[in-house]
């Protein structure tokens, strides 16, 4: 009797509910791929937005920042993992941004197995809310006390990411799985060309990996369609077409030469360059290009790929940024990479990033580079990752990096130091408590990353290749030996985030001016904010997309500047624009058409920029400095190297040939003060300067004067250094605007066209 | 690593009902599958997720149903959608937006009427519509900012008050209703459609059918005299979509088949009026649209039509008696293969992702190329004369400065 009544009891257990069924994978015979078919709630009248409760469980906040927030969440039908991320809107009391919307739609109209799809979007109150119905703590549920409803997008969770890939010790890339690699990217962005959309935000952060190797093109937030043709094996998609959209698009380091120089008739090749950016990355495992500013990054394309000549790109000197082209600059992408590439692979590097963009190879055309027909050939099936990885694991993966080399004396303790390394602690107990532990027992068998074999299957230089330093280069080696770095340190990252801009707050969430406010993300620890280097990287899927808090017009969506056919309305999109309606009343459209005010700054009203700005050539002439202790000099240099602000002067000094040959001081003289800087700075060895050999080619003056170009111009006559971006740039990020950047006369760097 | 593990895994295939596609056993009892590298594939996603797809399509029985039974709500139903339509009207004519703009908010707002109804107010119709509209902007991108909806719309709303209403009625407190009508209709419209907002508008369609593209790489072999011919039936179907869509003719086809209708159209109007020989290309249709033509279908559609319009709107625009066609007309006007196999997709991934294309194409992108250089070299010298540093410079001036 009590056996039968076990048995019921056991039966029970099975049968008693609801039975769930989930749905199963099938497979296509025809594509080979396996699928698995959702189905439409019998409670919706429509397929597309649901709500958390009954649908969805969130498991994990996976991050929070600019970008808005991600939870990791079960699909409860399939109990399969999604990853759920909200979508900011700017203003409660506006319009859905565009740019969500066109995410969303684009999202719904691709399927392929190289883009990321969109299993449907939720409305409702943050998941920690709703956690409370899932039987969690009240006191989580209660932690956001967010009560406005937002919209969710749901995505299907993916293990890695190529950034969080490229930064892993323990993986190890083969040149066969950077070129399977590189053809499902070229694959995937094919595919989105021939949908006729453009994707504008390529980059290692924004292409996902799943568990059975296959690569996804994620985060569409800044994608949009294109008007033409779609692209063939010649021309991209939209060639010849006289649209217009904004320039400002696409991750900084990522950006492709003609939206630094400000063209706004792009096409497809955009994202081609940025796959040439991630093909370079997969060998130096940091992005190629960090240019410190918008400009800035025009230099740094044209340092690796050479100024383009007019047959190498007709169209550069007619760009709004035709400026940067009067560079001189020689191509140096062969002696940096060719000690990874072969011939062939040097050649589709440089037709990538080929600074033409109808010279650039386009996808279709790319996937048939003899590369990829050469030895190795590309896997068959890529055979990554072997744990999970993410950009936001990436500073995790530096200090387990840090630790292989704690062997070596500690650091001499110093007040600034000390302060380092706690933070540096805090963040790394923080990690301990990151998805690390997770990692599957085997794996704890891997070899210890300082033990991974030196001859790695991709040639890894025995020597970094000559470069000039980074600021957070120079202060990490300053460290001492003891934190020498056996991988590269997390430089791949985005650039940092511009504070919020003093004055009005127009934006009613920004925090407010006057009184110091800790920010949001504290209580997640450090490396939420910034990590040792001073960069910002909780970025999970892209930047800051829908809630651009930052002033700094950096990556704008083309809110309304896209639209070809708009031009009889004078509107501004933007929040500082905003007025009182209540107040002005019409005046809202007797405003002028939009100009953008800000990113690269290319305007055409600041002629006064163009002209060059007479100044001394230091802050004080040696004989009035007040006190030389306190302002020293600059340190004579042992040699005298021409310049291209000595030749910007010639003229001058020519006449003056005279005073630099006698060698006279000219502080007593009553020459302009241009002349006596020009002649005050190599007074001593001004014997030598007629005997120097012819000056090379250089660059132009007026660029060498204003940025210092190259190091060995970087020196102005007066011996003072202008740095490429100070903190009183313009451009530069994370400071402030000072008096010296508002005022046009007192600034030093001119940073417009 | 990521390999699947499937040796512990009952990975019988067994075949499924569908052709063409296997079904994996995975079974609930069965134990987790786990790859190498510690990933469940059951926790994660298979290459590919086949979503569930939204019914937009109806027959015509099903259309003039939803107005009810009852004649005086019918009516009044009818009445705010005239009053809607107009409001689409009024507003792509003051915002100067695009016909297509027009077209797809036309679609929208048909989708809904039959979906959920209209509210009750006609107050709140407007609102609903404005909401519509500005949703339709955004997806055609032709855009505009909120301000300007707002100030569109209570233009609108002023204009029914009469004189002495208008003037009590505080213009201020109007506008701050309406925008926050606007965000909240939005909101809601996008949660009812689902963010479905893959319209297949006809009026976008049409003009990418026809594009540069396809006319040099599919239509450079047809007859030099339809070539000539056809940018008047061409203009004649755009004509017709812009008026057709004002009756819900777009709930009862996708968008192709609108396209298609409305080249039929013109063409058959062509073909009554002026040549009566007239008759499209061979495989004309089967080459271009992804559904299969044939004239029993265009003669039930364009009953249906006539039904709408004797049901809904009477429109200066209605077709009205030339809605009339026999089958005998239609199979005179067309040359389609009669298969029973399904159409294959003329847009497919596959058919363009290797980027053969014609060398006539590659000359005419070439020559667009060359004139967008030009117009950016003339328009960049105009803004920025190039200076040559090589030439000398008038140092007098230079003084003077």
């Amino acid at each position: 009797m009590s056996q039968e009544g076990s048995a019921k009891r056991a039966d029970f257990k099975y049968k008693i509910g609801k039975i769930k069924h989930t749905p199963p994978v099938l497979k296509d015979v025809r594509s080979g791929l396996e699928f698995i078919e959702l189905e439409k709630r019998d409670d919706e009248k429509v397929y597309g937005v649901t709500k958390f409760l009954g649908n969805y469980k969130e498991e994990k906040k996976l991050g929070q920042g600019t970008f808005g927030e991600v939870y990791r969440g079960v699909h409860l039908a399939t109990q399969r993992q999604v990853a759920m991320k909200k979508i900011l809107v700017k203003t409660e009391n506006d319009l859905f941004p565009i740019t969500a919307q066109r995410e969303i739609t684009i999202l719904k109209r691709l399927n392929h197995r190289n883009v990321v799809q969109l299993i449907e979007m939720v409305y409702d109150y943050p998941p920690a809310q709703n956690g409370a119905a899932y039987g969690q703590d009240s006191s989580q549920a209660s932690a956001s006390a967010d009560t406005m409803k937002s919209f969710y997008m749901i995505l299907p969770y993916m293990v890695a990411d190529l950034s969080g890939i490229l930064h892993n010790p323990r993986v190890t890339l083969e040149m066969a799985d950077i070129k399977n690699m590189m053809l499902q990217i070229l694959e995937g962005i094919n595919y989105i060309h021939c949908k006729k959309f453009m994707h504008r935000d390529i980059k290692t952060a924004n292409i996902l990996l799943d568990h059975k190797g296959i690569l996804k093109i994620a985060d569409f937030g800044l994608a949009r369609n294109y008007y033409g043709a779609p692209p063939n094996l010649k021309y991209p998609g939209g060639a010849g077409t006289d649209a217009k959209y904004t320039s400002v698009v696409v991750t900084r380091w990522y950006r492709a030469p003609e939206l630094v120089l400000g063209d706004k008739n792009y096409t497809t090749a955009v994202d081609i360059w940025g796959i040439g950016c991630v093909f370079a990355e997969f060998f130096e495992k940091r992005p190629i290009l960090q240019g410190k500013t918008d400009i800035d990054q025009g230099h740094v394309i044209f340092k690796l790929m050479g100024t383009p000549s007019d047959s190498d790109w007709q169209l550069a000197r007619y760009l709004p940024g035709a400026e940067l082209t009067r560079t001189s600059y020689e191509p140096t992408y062969k002696e940096r990479f060719g000690k990874y590439l072969t011939e062939k692979g040097l050649d589709l590097l440089s037709t990538l990033l080929s600074l033409d963009p109808y010279k650039r190879l386009t996808a279709m055309a790319a996937m048939q580079h003899p590369f990829f027909s050469e030895d190795p050939l590309p896997k068959l099936q890529l055979t990554l990752p072997c744990e999970e990885s993410h950009e936001t694991d990436i500073a995790r993966y530096g200090q387990e990096m840090q630790k292989t080399v704690s062997n070596l004396p500690p650091a001499a303790p110093s007040g600034h130091a000390v302060e380092q390394s706690q933070t540096q602690q805090q963040s790394s107990r923080h990690h301990q408590s990151q998805p690390y532990q997770s990692l599957p027992p085997q794996k704890s068998s891997q070899p210890h990353p300082q033990q991974i074999p030196e001859a790695a299957p991709v040639q890894q230089p025995s020597q970094q290749p000559p470069q000039e330093p980074s600021a957070h280069q120079q202060q990490y080696s300053s460290r001492g030996p003891q934190q020498h770095r056996t991988t590269p340190a997390p430089t791949s990252l985005p650039p940092k985030p511009k504070p919020a801009p003093p004055g009005a707050r127009y934006n009613r969430e920004a925090p407010p001016q006057n009184k110091p406010v800790k920010p949001l993300t504290r209580h997640l620890g450090a490396q939420y904010q910034h990590n040792n280097y001073g960069n910002y990287y909780n970025h999970w899927q892209g930047g800051e997309r829908y809630y651009e808090t930052y002033n700094d017009g950096y990556p704008h969506a083309d809110r309304y500047s896209d639209d070809t056919h708009y031009n009889g309305y004078g509107y501004r999109s933007r929040g500082y624009q905003r007025y009182d309606m209540r107040r002005e009343g019409e005046s809202r459209y007797n405003q002028r058409p939009y100009a953008p005010q800000q990113g690269a700054a290319y305007r055409p009203n600041r002629r006064d920029t163009y002209k060059l700005v007479d100044r001394t050539g230091q802050p004080y002439p040696p004989e009035r400095v007040p006190n030389p202790e306190l302002h020293p000099s600059p340190a004579p240099r042992p040699k005298r190297t021409l310049t291209n602000t000595t030749q910007l002067s010639s003229h001058s000094s020519a006449a003056t040939g005279s005073t630099a040959a006698s060698g006279s001081a000219v502080s007593n003289s009553s020459e302009p003060v241009r002349r006596s800087s020009t002649a005050s700075l190599d007074n001593s060895e001004s014997g030598n300067i007629l005997q120097q050999k012819p000056p090379p080619p250089v660059a132009n003056p007026l660029e060498a004067r204003i940025y210092g170009r190259d190091e060995v111009q970087s020196n102005h006559p007066g011996g003072r250094l202008y740095p490429r971006s100070t903190p009183d740039s313009k451009n530069s990020e994370g400071a402030a605007p000072s008096e010296a950047s508002t005022d046009p006369t007192k600034r030093n760097i001119v940073d417009y066209y | 690593m990521a390999e699947p593990d499937v040796s512990d895994t009952n990975t019988a295939l067994k075949k499924s009902g569908e052709p063409g596609m296997e079904l994996e056993n995975n079974k609930a009892t069965s134990g987790a599958v786990v790859t190498e590298a510690g990933f469940n594939t059951r926790k994660l996603w298979p290459d590919l997720i086949k979503l569930p797809s939204n019914r937009w399509v109806y027959s015509c029985k099903e259309i003039v149903d939803r107005l009810g039974t009852d004649p005086k709500a019918a009516q009044l139903t009818k009445k705010k959608m005239e009053k809607c339509l107009m409001y689409f009207y009024m507003i792509k004519k003051n915002l100067r937006l695009f016909d297509h703009t027009y077209t797809a908010a036309c679609i929208l707002f048909f989708r809904y009427w039959y979906i959920y109804e209209l509210p009750q107010s006609l107050q709140d119709c407007i609102h609903l519509s404005q909401a519509i509209l500005a949703t339709a902007c955004k997806a055609m991108e032709n855009n505009r900012p909120l301000d300007m909806y707002v100030k569109a719309t209570c233009e609108f709303m002023m204009k029914d008050l009469a004189q002495q209403q208008r003037g009590r009625q505080n213009m201020d407190k109007l506008k701050w209703d309406v925008r926050d009508k606007l965000v909240r209709y939005e909101k809601q419209l996008l949660c009812q459609f689902g963010f479905d907002l893959d319209l297949q508008n006809p009026k976008e369609l049409i003009e990418e059918i026809f594009s540069g593209f396809y006319r040099f790489n599919r239509d450079n072999i047809m007859d030099e005299e339809f070539k000539k011919l056809f940018p008047k039936i061409l203009a004649e179907a755009r004509n017709f979509i812009i008026q057709a869509g004002t009756q819900p003719v777009s709930l009862l086809c996708d968008g192709y088949t609108f396209t298609a209708l409305a080249l039929l159209f013109a063409g058959l109007q062509y073909k009554r009026s002026t040549a009566p020989n007239f008759r499209f290309p061979r495989h004309f249709f089967q080459e271009r649209f992804p559904i299969r033509i044939t004239g029993p279908m265009i003669v039930n559609l364009f009953t249906d039509y006539r039904i709408l319009e004797d049901n809904f709107f009477d429109l200066k625009s209605n077709k009205g008696d030339k809605l009339e066609v026999t089958n005998e007309e239609v199979q005179s006007l067309i040359d389609e293969e009669p298969t029973d196999e399904t159409v294959p997709n003329p847009y497919d991934y596959e058919l363009i992702k290797d980027g053969v294309c014609s060398q006539e194409f590659l000359d005419h992108t070439e020559s667009k190329l060359k004139e967008l250089t030009e117009k950016i070299i003339s328009e960049s010298l105009k803004k920025r004369p190039v200076i040559d540093d090589n030439t000398p410079k008038d140092d007098t001036k230079r003084v003077k400065m």
